[in-house]
């Protein structure tokens, strides 16, 4: 097993492909970094004092009851969120805006390349399985002394690592990158939010950037199973990173769509996103962290399931 | 036969739908020979490779591999056996050691010295750490071939080995496979649909048609079918002569041709008998000739003039 685990790392990383998304993945995230460089604002010099005023009108807006923001329900909590991340910066005489390393991996990574990060996956994902049938080469893995299961493993492993591999790169590179252009500072500060029941809470800066990681990397493990089933069942490198990415991108407007049937909450993206339980609460009310997960398992289940069968039934080439 | 057969096909059928694409197909294929399945496109000769090596599911029957039923425990029945289905598969984007090594890292326990073994054996010292989209056609035949061997099968299945190679490369393939099968005792499978290939191959093929199996006959027999008449002919001085002292010893037709040539069906034993005749006439004689049937005619024989399927 570990040796088919090592055959399919092989050739994966002797291909320029995998070489060109890893180093495209870090070029974006440098790029992304000298782009907010340059556009950096100067710190106001009386930033301080305009903090204080902010915090005063929002605390009269928060002993109003919060009427304007009340129609989104934790009205108040939010204030309450936006008031402790001015005191902070206040009390510890750090300027809100002023990006430093953690924040700029975090910022990164939720506004810039998360989204290609999972593209990139898919593209390995689609391909694995299709491209030893495009090539033929799928004759060679099949006729060998060993199963069929255990060489369709070793692929989706294999596009584990690369996932793995290409998400600690981004880590790593905006993390370089951010804390060369920004430095590494205000590593403690805490990253106040509300929490899903509406409360006030914070975390550290470091804890939040991997909680954001491992959050994205759900969606991402998910999004490498649809693009490896379609890759086992169709057989074609294309259709499998086609589709993958248009589920990746439509996905969370059909579970908007169909907000108003009670079985929108079944489907997997309305799912996917599990930070929801965290922060700022449920999209949909009503469910919970372990309806999700129970969700997301049984779709992991039955998507690797399916693609298994087929796998193992496939008559390769009758013609 | 007190040996067992390298591979033994056991009413091997293959259903898709309501078609029947191989038709209960039961023979042996005995070690040390090189087998060939010849027949017309689209007689199922790839077909019934494609389910002895576990590509495609088996409808009925059994193929047995040294006595293991590959569906019932494939992975040991494979370790016997090495096949090049179509084409030789490789990657090319992967250098011809690294298609070596990835082909024996999926054999458990293969000795990593094996592979400069067969690198050696079929010759591609000098190029093998070149990448494999450099290679022509002929080298990534052998390099199909060295992968087929890595393991040491003793069953080597090709599908239609010769399919775009030149002629030289035809004739090196075959001295390769016969030397296989005479010197290491080794089972060749090969399929064709181009008998003058397989004459110069095999040394026994089976010929199947529309999925069913016709005959399996060992290559020399093959144009002796029938009554085992050949066409004779004599050159000699005299056509007249000759011809009417034939027509009396042989109830035959004979067929004059030309000025010197007289041709009629004999069997091999009266050939002396018609020399010695027609010498004791006085009829001059020249040259004496026996024709096989060629292979494509007893293969018509055997077929019958059927459409191919």
């Amino acid at each position: 097993m570990l040796s088919l685990f090592a055959n399919e790392n092989m050739k994966l990383y002797r291909r320029p492909r995998t070489w060109i998304l890893i180093a495209l993945m870090a070029a974006i995230v440098l790029l992304t970094g000298v782009l907010m460089k340059g556009h950096e604002q100067p710190t106001p010099a009386n930033w301080k004092q305009a903090l204080i005023v902010q915090n005063q009108q929002l605390r009269q807006e928060a002993a109003g009851g919060g009427r304007h923001l009340a129609i989104f329900g934790h009205g108040a909590a939010q204030l309450e969120v936006q008031i402790q991340t001015n005191d902070y910066a206040i009390s510890h005489n750090v300027p809100p805006q002023q990006p430093t390393g953690w924040s700029f991996s975090n910022q990164v990574e939720q506004e810039a390349v998360g989204v290609l990060l999972t593209v990139f996956v898919a593209i390995i994902a689609g391909d694995i399985v299709a491209g030893e049938f495009t090539g033929g080469t799928i004759k060679l893995l099949l006729t060998r002394a060993q199963t069929r299961s255990r060489i369709l493993l070793s692929k989706y492993l294999a596009v584990l690592l690369f996932s793995i591999v290409l998400m600690a790169v981004t880590l790593g590179v905006s993390l370089l990158v951010g804390g060369g252009l920004f430095g590494f500072t205000g590593a403690s500060a805490p990253y106040i939010y509300m929490s899903a029941t509406g409360h006030v809470a914070q975390m550290n800066m470091i804890a939040y950037l991997f909680a954001n990681y491992g959050f994205n990397s759900i969606s991402l493990l998910m999004t490498v199973t649809i693009a490896f089933m379609i890759s086992t069942i169709f057989r074609s490198s294309s259709i499998a990173i086609a589709l993958s990415i248009v589920s990746l991108f439509i996905g969370n407007t059909i579970v908007r769509v169909l907000s108003t049937y009670s079985w929108d909450k079944y489907i997997l993206f309305a799912n996917t996103n599990l930070a929801q339980y965290f922060f700022n609460g449920p999209a949909i009310s009503g469910m919970t962290l372990t309806f999700s997960v129970v969700v997301l398992a049984v779709y992991f289940i039955v998507m690797n399931g399916l693609s298994w069968y087929i796998f193992r039934k496939r008559d390769v080439a009758l013609t | 036969m007190d040996e067992q057969p390298a591979m033994q096909l056991r009413g091997l059928t293959k259903r898709v739908g309501n078609k029947t694409l191989v038709d209960h197909l039961t023979f042996d294929i005995p070690k040390g020979e090189v087998f060939g399945f010849l027949g017309p496109n689209g007689a199922g000769k790839t077909t019934s490779i494609r389910m002895m090596v576990g590509l495609i599911s088996i409808s009925e029957g059994q193929v047995l591999v040294h006595g293991v039923d590959v569906a019932k425990d494939f992975s040991k029945a494979m370790q016997h056996v090495g096949c090049i289905v179509e084409n030789p598969e490789l990657y090319k984007y992967l250098t011809g050691y690294e298609n070596l090594r990835h082909m024996a890292r999926m054999t458990p326990g293969l000795d990593p010295r094996r592979i400069d073994e067969v690198v050696a054996l079929v010759g591609l010292q000098n190029r093998i750490h070149d990448k494999v989209k450099t290679y022509s056609l002929g080298m990534r035949q052998r390099l199909g071939l060295a992968q087929a061997l890595l393991h040491e099968p003793s069953i080597l299945i090709l599908d239609e080995p010769t399919n775009g190679l030149d002629p030289a490369g035809i004739r090196e393939l075959r001295d390769h496979l016969r030397k296989l099968a005479r010197e290491q005792g080794m089972a060749v499978i090969v399929s064709s649909h181009l008998l003058s290939e397989m004459e110069l191959m095999c040394d026994r093929v089976a010929v199947i048609q529309q999925g069913k199996l016709i005959q399996v006959e060992r290559m020399g027999d093959m144009g002796l079918s029938g009554d085992g008449a050949l066409s004779t002919s004599f050159e000699v001085d005299d056509v007249g002569t000759a011809e009417q002292v034939l027509r009396q010893h042989f109830a035959a037709q004979v067929v004059t041709s030309g000025e010197h040539r007289v041709t009629l069906p004999l069997m091999r034993e009266q050939v002396p008998e018609a020399v010695a005749a027609l010498t004791g006439e006085g009829v001059r004689l020249f040259e004496v000739k026996s024709q096989r049937k060629t292979l494509e005619e007893s293969f018509l024989e055997m077929t019958g003039d059927e459409t191919i399927a």
